[in-house]
């Protein structure tokens, strides 16, 4: 019995290991040197700002069955309507707020550094479909494009506020497709990425209180602390494309960096930019966190 | 028994392929149905002499796209879909004139300049969540009197992102957007009458004045 528990353990963990997506693939320096222009498309996923839910789990915690799921049912629905009336001062306080406009111009700034990728048109997109990015990919000149996919969203608890995107370098040229690590028969699908990673910027309240606490810290002041951070956190994200598709050295390679954890993310200093720190994480992942002299940046020695 | 089983099992697996289903969902002016809450007899008499001259535009950088809920929403036209919404305020006795290079009908027309500012559906967890908002300016004879921001949200348990459902959802959206719409309408077309019945007493009271004084000489 106790054979057949450790060899069902073994099976999951081994499927859990295939099921683990790659979060970054660096860009080759051949290929680099293979891309003579760039086109950028933003896809915007949402047309409001959101705070995340936490979901109930009374099924997993029963081990299933109609009746637990009706009740996860019933409380999600109801936690979604109070996140919904939580968020409701800040979303009207953005309403007029652009979000894809201002990513667009500070996209348009930070690759300017990033010569290399000559960088051409860049267009504003609704929802990342097939459809959306097949026309994109067609309608493209350039010999690369790359694909964000930005959201920016409150923590359940409001502690919290994040900026976050997933980027894909796709091969248009004929002379990129040999760099593809995976392929896919349809040229704008993401598998073909040549380069990937996701890239965050993240934020929290000054002081740490209960929901209601950190709600207002983001809404006193016609909202002034959440168009800050919004303002700023494009700005970084904008920062941390141009720096992330600039290096071609692999994570294990920067490891070799300082050592931190903040906000409870913990890697690699890319880069420090008063307030803002740039940490790579071991998976590759790109952080950029807003910590204004804030003695909770533990340093982790080696 | 066999055949019973069956056929209730093809019914299952229709049922699980429609509340599957990810191709695209297009919603039409057709499936507008925005509850015609309109106002009683009095009040209708009230407004009824109440023009409003409509200006819609779309003011959403994607004006394709109303977000996703398991599969993308799409609608052609949304300022033809609100002039449709907006057409309802002629059951409570308004005059609705859209417009269509025309000018305002008359001095005293409620000049309304409505810009759809957001309109999408999503999915949270097992719920979806429906907001339409409009910003709205409303002017008399050039003098803007009111600009307001309004929202309209619709929260439901998400069963199959089927079509009905979403059509619902944005006609919930939309009329609750509409009812604070109405209810500001009511108070801003009571302006001219005041207006009107300060200035006639204005002018009694001069001619009072003048009839007095020509008395006196």
């Amino acid at each position: 019995m106790r054979k057949i528990n450790l060899l069902v353990i073994l099976v999951i963990s081994i499927v859990s290991f295939g099921c683990a997506a790659k979060v970054h693939t660096p860009l080759n320096q051949e290929a680099r040197e293979n891309i003579s222009s760039c086109d950028i498309y933003i896809f915007l996923q949402q047309q409001e700002i959101y705070a995340e839910i936490d979901k109930s789990k009374v099924s997993m915690a029963t081990g299933g069955g109609l009746i637990a799921a009706l009740i996860d049912s019933a409380v999600d629905h109801s936690r979604a309507k109070k996140a919904e009336a939580s968020i409701m001062p800040i979303k009207n306080s953005l309403v007029d707020f652009d979000f894809g406009n201002t990513l667009k111009k500070e996209i348009q700034n930070s690759v300017k550094s990033v010569t290399w990728l000559n960088v051409g048109q860049i267009n504003l997109e609704g929802m990342l479909t097939e459809e959306n990015s097949d026309r994109c990919f067609v309608n493209a000149s350039a010999s690369a494009i790359l694909l964000v996919q930005p959201s920016y969203y409150f923590s359940s608890d409001f502690k919290s506020f994040k900026i976050a995107s997933s980027v894909h370098l796709l091969p248009k040229s004929e002379s990129l497709q040999k760099y593809k690590t995976e392929s896919d028969e349809r040229p704008a699908d993401l598998e073909n990425a040549i380069y990937k990673n996701v890239l965050t910027y993240q934020e929290e309240v000054v002081k740490e209180g209960e929901k209601e606490e950190n709600l207002q810290y983001w809404t006193e002041d016609k909202s002034i602390q959440v168009k800050t951070a919004l303002s700023d956190g494009i700005k970084e994200l904008a920062r941390m494309i141009a720096i992330d598709i600039n290096r071609t050295d692999l994570p294990d390679q920067s490891s070799k960096g300082e050592k931190i954890e903040l906000q409870g993310i913990e890697g690699n200093v890319i880069s420090r930019d008063n307030p803002f720190v740039i940490i790579q994480l071991d998976n590759g992942a790109m952080f950029s966190i807003k910590a204004p002299d804030n003695p909770s940046v533990a340093q982790i020695a080696d | 028994m066999n055949k019973k089983f069956y056929i209730i099992g093809a019914l299952l697996f229709l049922l699980m392929l429609c509340g599957c289903s990810s191709d695209p969902v297009y919603i039409s002016k057709s499936s507008l149905d925005i509850t015609d809450d309109g106002q009683n007899g009095q009040e209708t008499s009230e407004v009824g002499k109440c023009q409003l001259f409509i200006t819609i535009t779309d003011e959403r950088p994607d004006k394709k796209s109303l977000g996703e809920l398991q599969r993308p929403v799409y609608a052609e036209d949304m300022t033809d879909w609100l002039s449709e919404a907006f057409k309802k305020l002629r059951s409570d006795g308004y005059q609705v004139v859209f417009n269509n290079g025309l000018e305002a009908i008359g001095g005293q027309a409620l000049t309304m300049d409505v810009k759809l500012k957001k309109a999408y559906i999503k999915s949270v967890s097992a719920s979806k969540i429906t907001n339409v908002v409009f910003g709205i300016r409303y002017f008399r004879n050039d003098n803007m009197l009111k600009d307001k921001v309004y929202r309209g949200i619709d929260e439901r348990i998400n069963w199959a992102s089927s079509e009905n459902e979403i059509n619902s959802a944005f006609n919930h959206a939309f009329t609750k957007a509409l009812l604070a719409i109405r209810s500001d309408l009511k108070e801003l077309c009571k302006i001219p009458e005041e207006k009107a019945i300060s200035k006639k007493k204005n002018e009694d009271e001069l001619f009072c004045c003048i009839h007095k004084f020509k008395v006196r000489l």
